[in-house]
């Protein structure tokens, strides 16, 4: 059995609905769905089954009722799910020991390169090599594009849609992507 | 069914011979195994649907036994390192100890080191019943980056050949092997015809595939013919083998 517990968010997105749920555990792809139909369960008081989240290829899954809107990550064992009643992209990454300046500059927009290269040189590179990757990632979820898919002018540091860095255990980076109506 | 050889000059990487075993489905391999047989290769990589069952999908002796013994009788040959295809997907937790029982090792989006170099798997996220027209969704971009962050010569076995243009190509994998694609199934006019997640004329259906960094891409056309109704023209099933230096040429 899945066991959901509930994270804090910032004021502003939780006073709008949103809330994020975690999970903890060995392989969570083969335990995902199962605790993402739990989540949904406790936001939205209704059963969900398997068939009522509808997989796209390319695109976002989505409820096939509208119910809310959600989005699912996970990084070493951790298992994490955002739902909210307007759309979201979330993503976490466990940091690794070291990365790969190649793939940095395969996927990173130059502004982004330049504040890497600026890091590297107060050794804060690797923490903010994952805090881009994540964002991007958490931007192409929102997005439901994925990172093949992303303009290649975009940039996390003048992000169309707004990013929210969220605190959590040392060597992960968290980031969400949001838009609601103010 | 065509043995195709390829020698690859690289820098970095390890002097050795290995087979590239992709796309059995499950089906006959008796001329695939006394080619391995007479190869004696180093390793044998593959990248994935070694298997088909499609419904009930479960590694195991009554749906698999084709594929299973098949990469069972390679292992008594090279080390064999397997990746997850689309027909693999979907494989039960218990069904990995199977395989890990007969001597094959399983790179599920994960990467191991061994034979001087990192070998990784990049598992297919296609669960089986997709529709062949719809691009193929992303893979775990977090293990992609993960593996390309280890130094060292990388040999990434990876199903869906439509990921190396726009994925996998500039981050410094050095070696990509895959399948999937199946040729194109026919091959008219110098050109492969239809591959899914490519859709028609595909670039990446077979062949040897070179970025301007020297990246290498290898595509097998699979060693099976999958669409009995629709039979495959100019595009014999194969058998990769291929001969690494560390120098270059």
């Amino acid at each position: 059995m899945t066991v959901l517990q509930l994270l804090p968010l910032p004021e502003k997105l939780s006073s709008r609905g949103m809330v994020l749920y975690m999970a903890e555990g060995e392989r969570p792809e083969t335990w995902s769905h199962d605790a993402l139909l739990t989540a949904l369960r406790l936001y939205t008081g209704r059963t969900y089954k398997p068939e009522d989240v509808v997989r796209v290829p390319n695109e976002k899954p989505y409820l096939r009722d509208g119910g809310a809107e959600f989005s699912v990550t996970h990084s070493g064992e951790i298992w994490m799910v955002c739902i909210a009643p307007f759309p979201v992209g979330l993503d976490l990454q466990k940091h690794k020991e070291k990365y790969s300046p190649g793939v940095a500059k395969r996927y990173f927009h130059p502004s982004e390169l330049a504040l890497l290269e600026k890091a590297r040189t107060d050794g804060m590179d690797l923490p903010l090599f994952f805090s881009i990757w994540c964002a991007r990632e958490s931007y192409a979820k929102f997005t439901g594009d994925g990172v093949a898919g992303m303009d290649k002018n975009y940039t996390t540091t003048a992000s169309p849609v707004p990013l929210y860095e969220i605190p959590f255990r040392q060597g992960y980076s968290l980031t969400l992507c949001t838009a609601f109506e103010e | 069914m065509k043995i195709t050889e390829y020698s690859l000059a690289m820098p970095g990487a390890p002097a050795l011979t290995m087979v590239l075993a992709a796309d059995l489905h499950c089906r006959k391999y008796e001329k695939a195994m006394a080619a391995l047989k007479d190869i004696r290769p180093d390793l044998v990589v593959s990248s994935g649907d070694m298997m088909h069952n499609c419904a009930d999908f479960r590694v195991d002796e009554s749906f698999n036994l084709p594929g299973l013994t098949f990469l069972t009788e390679a292992a008594g040959i090279a080390p064999v390192y397997l990746s997850v295809g689309n027909h693999e997907r979907a494989m039960m937790p218990e069904n990995r100890n199977i395989l890990a029982e007969r001597g094959i090792i399983l790179l599920d989006n994960e990467w191991t080191r061994a034979h001087g170099m990192v070998i990784g798997g990049l598992s297919s996220p296609l669960r089986l019943r997709y529709r062949r027209m719809d691009p193929t969704p992303e893979p775990d971009m977090e293990m992609l980056s993960g593996f390309a962050a280890e130094e060292g010569f990388h040999l990434l076995l990876n199903h869906h050949p439509e990921y190396w243009p726009a994925l996998i190509c500039g981050s410094g994998i050095q070696l990509t092997l895959s399948g999937h694609a199946h040729g194109g199934q026919w091959h008219l006019f110098g050109r492969d015809i239809f591959a899914p997640g490519q859709g028609f004329f595909p670039k990446y259906a077979s062949g040897l595939h070179r970025s301007d960094a020297g990246e290498t891409l290898i595509v097998s056309r699979g060693m099976t013919n999958t669409v009995p109704m629709a039979p495959r023209f100019g595009n014999p099933t194969e058998f990769v083998v291929i001969r690494l230096t560390g120098e270059t040429a």
